[in-house]
């Protein structure tokens, strides 16, 4: 392929515009490069943040696991937008309701789990028992002696 | 004066970068005019010359080896070797860049640095005007060398030496008690 014909740098005057449009195989009035910030887009075109999802399903693409013609322009996130990675498909319930659900439910359980944590409150506890004369043996203490009687009941 | 009409559906819909806006509710959809049916012939015709070439490339009696894509080699262009030469230095760039490179390494530090730094002002409380031998004994117990003979694991209890008639209880042992000492850990190292 052609220098002319790989991405190069933003388009300024009208000219270039319909240039880079023309080697995009865009129209030129839906060809928009990214806005020069200098941030190394160059004029490569800003295509709707859509992902593949979106596309037909039952169109006769080129290839079909990408939904993608060939010698159509990727969009710049195209491996972001396959099919097995990001879904920007339209839901049901709007995203913010949906945001404002989970924040509401996330922050009563933290806030929830929190108070536990300072307040905590369980049944009356004593300390712990352990049996075998406090484990004298296996605390190391010598088989040979006798060791000191430990009685945990009173009867 | 006579209130506003009720937000649109697409209005309370509200799409973002997450999702975009259903068909049923974006008016392009409803919208026939002529221009629109003009920039979609347009769009077909584009579409349908480029599959053209690409059908006559695949049926091709004698198929070329590799049928490039020649947007798959300009968008592996433009992400890799496009970038540096349309860089360029801008307020913008050189704040995002000290941000990205410089933020995360300077807030290691901070935080490394603060964690010891506690850890090293507990110890000096715990230690104040203690010899170091009296200091050492502050080091929890390290239970971690009972001896293999106290606790045999032994099905008939006539093969044990140990504890013949009961099954080692050991095991409740091994809990730690609630004094968190674990900040004395390294005392063992720095005093010897």
């Amino acid at each position: 392929m052609s220098k002319d014909m790989m991405p190069g740098p933003y388009p300024r005057t009208p000219e270039e515009r319909a240039a880079a449009a023309k080697k995009y195989n865009m129209r030129v009035e839906d060809y928009q490069p990214y806005p020069d910030d200098g941030l190394g887009y160059g004029d490569y075109p800003m295509l709707p943040n859509k992902s593949q999802y979106e596309r037909d399903p039952w169109y006769q693409w080129d290839q079909p696991d990408m939904r993608h013609n060939w010698g159509e322009p990727m969009h710049w996130d195209f491996d972001m937008y396959i099919r097995n990675r990001v879904d920007t498909s339209p839901t049901v319930v709007p995203w913010h309701t949906m945001r404002k659900h989970f924040f509401i439910f996330l922050s009563t359980m933290l806030i929830m789990f929190v108070l536990g944590e300072i307040y905590p409150s369980y049944r009356p506890v004593g300390p712990k028992q352990y049996p075998f004369n406090d484990l004298y043996l296996e605390r190391g203490g010598d088989p040979n002696k006798k060791p000191p009687t430990v009685i945990h009941y009173e009867i | 004066m006579a209130s506003a009409p009720p937000p649109s559906a697409a209005k309370l819909y509200r799409p973002n970068q997450y999702v975009s806006l259903p068909a049923e509710l974006d008016p392009d959809t409803y919208d026939t005019s002529p221009e629109k049916l003009r920039a979609e012939a347009e769009r077909l015709a584009i579409r349908s010359r480029l599959k053209r070439q690409y059908q006559l490339q695949l049926n091709n009696p004698n198929p070329p080896a590799v049928i490039e894509n020649p947007a798959l080699i300009r968008w592996a262009f433009a992400k890799s070797q496009n970038v540096y030469p349309t860089f360029r230095p801008t307020p913008k760039t050189s704040f995002l860049g000290a941000v990205y490179g410089l933020g995360p390494l300077l807030f290691w530090f901070f935080v490394l640095k603060t964690d010891r730094e506690r850890k090293e002002k507990r110890i000096q409380e715990e230690t104040m005007g203690m010899v170091p031998s009296q200091a050492l004994r502050l080091v929890p117990e390290d239970h971690s060398d009972i001896k293999v003979e106290n606790f045999p694991v032994c099905w008939e209890s006539s093969q044990c030496e140990v504890s013949k008639n009961r099954s080692t209880a050991s095991f409740l042992l091994l809990h730690d008690e609630d004094v968190n000492t674990s900040h004395l850990q390294s005392l063992s190292s720095r005093v010897s």
